[in-house]
């Protein structure tokens, strides 16, 4: 029987964590105060982080504050105790954390190519090299022939693939999606993951993706981070190695052995962990 | 004391057994609509206010128009049995195919004044030369005649400043007009804060000016004459009580215009008394209606000859009023 | 990639979309020009047959001789030329004025709420019973009516544009705020033009409200102007010189209107065709 060439086994968490983490929460607690006063506690000393070059997604069902958590991570939100703080670059600069939403959030009144720029020229003036950058970017995700289009002509995955190079062209340290891929279709999802991948091969930008689509989390990701309880905390962080057919894809990676091990894991620890609660309520 | 009670009972049954008898036609609803609520149209008041119409047979609702034109239309329309205001605008209305009659005159004599402040060298008309007079927006008489005293004096030079009716005093208290032709009761308001007449249009007529007259449908006159003999009639008796009784003229003026001051009523009611611009009697004379005709063609509204005192005036109630007055 | 072809083949699907799309608007044009043409025909012959009286109602033939009468030796050009720059000045100044307080009032939300509540209550004031105030106040020539054209066309740009610069996407501002841009910044990168549709939309609007304010003040107190003449015209049952000021009022508004959407079109060029 000739067994396919298995893919390099992908460097171990302790190797990533030896590099200073990306992105570090310590400690983090938060919680809603609602219209009457009482105080409702979504988070109670959570702890993890992202190390360089690491992909990690945060999964758990709808209400176990996965927003909540984007928002503190990105700084919209300033949690109430606890801390998350970002990790330098290599040459000691400050690190940077952009995000992506599902929406697009491109200006409308803007050509493709300033909006892709629009990141860069919030915080300083944009040079003719910034805009030479951002067409290669945009060439790279082949929307060099709509550079100078508006955002009405594209199509939603051409204007989250826009979204995407707006969000790299400010030189991220850590990428932060929050299901940035749920209102595309199948194939575009598909091309858009292994243009997540890819960012860790180009410029060893970390990647955090909060999403439900236990798939899309077991396919891009290092680690899944399962999110769950009442207040929520991580009940489960798995290393997902695959074993795949040549590089790993977003298509090579489902077609992986482990993946239906890897998806029956997270899947019933979400709903073992819901059963739990529900019946601790009951 | 008895018989006396007796035989006044007996009279009182007897009144009031006429009175039921006589068949009493319950009064006739008519309908005036006046251009404005003006001092000027006190006979109108006196007539209503003082129970002249009811006396005889007519139950009338007056109706402020807002305009001449207004009423006019009111009564082309049907809303209206009579409407109030200058003779001109009816026949200015049978211009375009109207038909409609002048039967009573009201305001008989031309009620504008040009008045200024008391500190103003202005004193008279030659001296409003270069100067800015306030004055109702068209179609106005008092600002036609103006227009025409400008154009007689060859006064140059005039600006015009026109104003909502009402208003012309406000442009001269803000300083932006040198003096105001107006009517009554702005007239003594403006006297009574120490204004001063510069000139008085009353004088300049002989044989009276048809300044405000009640018109009608011609159709009406042809089908309801008690009718229109009866409201006639009423307002000929108002006039005639204004001219006996000028206290009561000023107490139903009074109770016409409670918002102003009781002392310029009295004022303005006087002049308008002693300047015989109420008319004393609802003929329109030939001559009266010609000088209000002269005017309009002066400006240049009305073509010469194409109206005449017979096609627009039904003097015969009038002249029956006045006859059975007499 | 798919994605370029797709972007050129929707491009021609534009192209053969907004030719549809004229067509129909001439044929919708075509239609209602044939039946308002049809309606004043049938005025004319109502009045030729004696139907309607024409002497006191108006008829399209006196319409047309006041018009002529008007404009040779008359003063049609100049009344219209009056009630234009009237209109134009206050509709300019008013929506200047509220737009830019409207929209600057986004730094200070708290006076932004404020800052409407007094513009609605502006708002309700009728004009007509405001006018002869105005009127007093400022003179019976042209800047009464500027005034009047532009308090009514304040309040509505006032309220239109506070509103506008709320309705901003609560999470496109957060984006303009993780990448550190300062107010300043998110002004006039974010909150105006994203205004821009709504400013346009009130400007269309407010080309009624300043033609209003205008011929109400010239019916209070004017000595020239169209509405001016429409009330001199109408006291003197002159009807057709009415219809023929409500025709070339009724043209300006159009006109105005016109050059605003074309404005709109070339400055908001980037608006999806729908």
């Amino acid at each position: 029987m000739h067994l396919p060439a298995a893919s390099p086994p992908a460097p171990s968490r302790a190797a990533f964590a030896a590099a200073s983490p990306r992105l570090n929460v310590a400690d983090l607690s938060h919680a809603f105060v609602s219209a009457d006063g009482e105080r409702v506690p979504i988070f109670e000393r959570l702890d993890f982080s992202v190390g360089s070059g690491e992909i990690v997604s945060i999964v758990g069902r709808s209400g176990a504050g996965k927003s909540t958590l984007f928002n503190l991570i990105s700084g919209l939100l300033t949690p109430q105790a606890g801390r998350v703080s970002v990790g330098r670059r290599e040459d000691g600069s400050h690190g940077r954390i952009a995000y992506m939403l599902q929406k697009d959030l491109l200006l409308p009144w803007r050509t493709i190519l300033h909006n892709a720029v629009l990141g860069i020229e919030l915080y300083r003036k944009v040079t003719r090299t910034d805009l030479e950058r951002a067409r290669t970017l945009l060439a790279r995700y082949g929307l060099a022939s709509v550079a100078d289009a508006y955002p009405h002509a594209l199509s939603g995955g051409m204007r989250q693939r826009v979204a995407l190079t707006r969000t790299l062209l400010v030189e991220p340290t850590l990428v932060l999606l929050d299901e940035p891929f749920s209102a595309l279709d199948y194939e575009t999802r598909l091309a858009l993951e292994d243009d997540v991948m890819a960012l860790r091969e180009q410029n060893g930008t970390s990647v955090v993706l909060v999403t439900h689509d236990i798939e899309e989390a077991i396919a891009v990701s290092d680690r899944v981070i399962l999110l769950g309880g009442r207040p929520a905390r991580i009940e489960d962080d798995i290393d997902v190695r695959l074993t795949t057919h040549g590089p790993r894809t977003a298509i090579s990676a489902r077609e992986a052995p482990e993946f239906r091990a890897f998806h029956a894991r997270v899947w019933n620890g979400l709903r073992h962990h819901t059963i739990q609660h529900s019946g601790a309520s009951a | 004391m008895k018989p006396l009670r007796a035989s006044a009972a007996a009279a009182v049954s007897a009144g009031i057994g006429i009175l039921i008898a006589t068949p009493a036609a319950a009064a006739e609803p008519v309908v005036v609509y006046q251009a404005f609520q003006s001092i000027q149209y006190l006979p109108l008041y006196v007539a209503i206010d003082k129970g002249i119409f009811a006396k005889n047979g007519l139950a009338v609702q007056k109706v402020t128009a807002g305009s001449g034109a207004a009423g006019v239309a009111a009564v082309i329309g049907g809303h209206a049995d009579f409407s109030l205001q200058d003779p001109m605008t009816a026949v200015l209305a049978n211009l375009k195919g109207a038909s409609l009659v002048n039967v009573a005159n009201v305001v008989a004599g031309v009620p504008v004044w040009i008045i200024a402040p008391a500190a103003s060298p202005l004193k008279q008309a030659a001296d409003l030369a270069d100067r800015s007079v306030s004055t109702a927006l068209p179609p106005s008489t008092s600002t036609y005649l103006l227009q025409r005293l400008i154009n007689e004096r060859k006064l140059r030079n005039v600006t015009l400043n026109t104003v909502q009716i009402g208003t012309e005093l406000a442009p001269v208290s803000a300083g932006r007009s040198d003096a105001a032709a107006l009517y009554e009761p702005q007239v003594d308001t403006g006297l009574a804060s120490g204004y001063k007449i510069v000139y008085a249009f009353p004088k300049a007529y002989p044989g009276g000016y048809a300044f405000s007259t009640m018109d009608t449908l011609a159709s009406t006159v042809r089908t309801k004459p008690e009718m229109v003999a009866a409201f006639v009639k009423s307002i000929g008796d108002a006039e005639a009580l204004i001219v006996r009784s000028p206290d009561t003229a000023k107490a139903v003026a009074k109770a016409e215009f409670p918002s102003l001051d009781p002392k310029i009523v009295d004022n303005a009611v006087a002049r308008l008394i002693d300047q015989k611009i109420y008319a004393t009697s609802p003929e329109i004379s030939q001559q009266a209606f010609g000088n209000a005709l002269a005017l309009q063609v002066s400006i240049g509204n009305i073509k010469p000859g194409a109206v005449t005192y017979a096609s627009a005036v039904d003097n015969s109630f009038a002249a029956a009023a006045m006859k059975t007055n007499k | 990639m798919s994605d370029v072809a797709l972007s050129s083949s929707s491009g021609i699907r534009r192209r053969r979309r907004a030719t549809r799309r004229t067509a129909a608007r001439l044929g919708t044009g075509g239609a209602v020009a044939a039946i308002v043409i049809a309606l004043v025909a049938l005025w004319q012959v109502a009045v030729a047959y004696g139907w309607i009286n024409g002497k006191l109602l108006g008829s399209p033939a006196g319409i047309w001789q006041a018009a002529v009468q008007g404009l040779d030796g008359g003063t049609l050009l100049s009344d219209t030329f009056v009630t234009l720059y009237e209109t134009v000045l206050g509709l300019v100044a008013g929506s200047t004025l509220g737009i830019g307080l409207g929209l600057l009032l986004w730094f200070v939300p708290r006076m932004s709420g404020v800052a409407e509540g007094l513009s609605m209550i502006l708002n309700s004031i009728p004009k007509i019973a405001l006018g002869p105030l105005i009127v007093i106040w400022f003179g019976s020539d042209a800047t009464s009516k500027i005034w009047l054209a532009g308090i009514s066309t304040f309040a509505v740009a006032m309220i239109s544009s506070c509103a506008a610069a709320r309705e901003v996407d609560q999470d496109l501002l957060n984006l303009f705020r993780s990448f550190r841009a300062p107010p300043a910044m998110i002004f006039t990168k974010l909150i105006v033009p994203g205004a821009l549709p709504w400013i346009f939309s009130t400007l269309r609007v407010n080309i009624g409200f300043a033609l209003i304010g205008a011929v109400v003040g010239e019916y209070i107190a004017s000595q020239a102007g169209l509405g001016h003449e429409v009330f001199v015209a109408g006291s003197l049952f002159d009807l057709n010189t009415v219809w023929l000021g409500i025709i070339v009022l009724t043209l300006m508004a159009t006109v105005l209107g016109g050059i605003v959407q074309f404005t709109e079109s070339k400055v908001i060029s980037w608006k999806a065709q729908r």
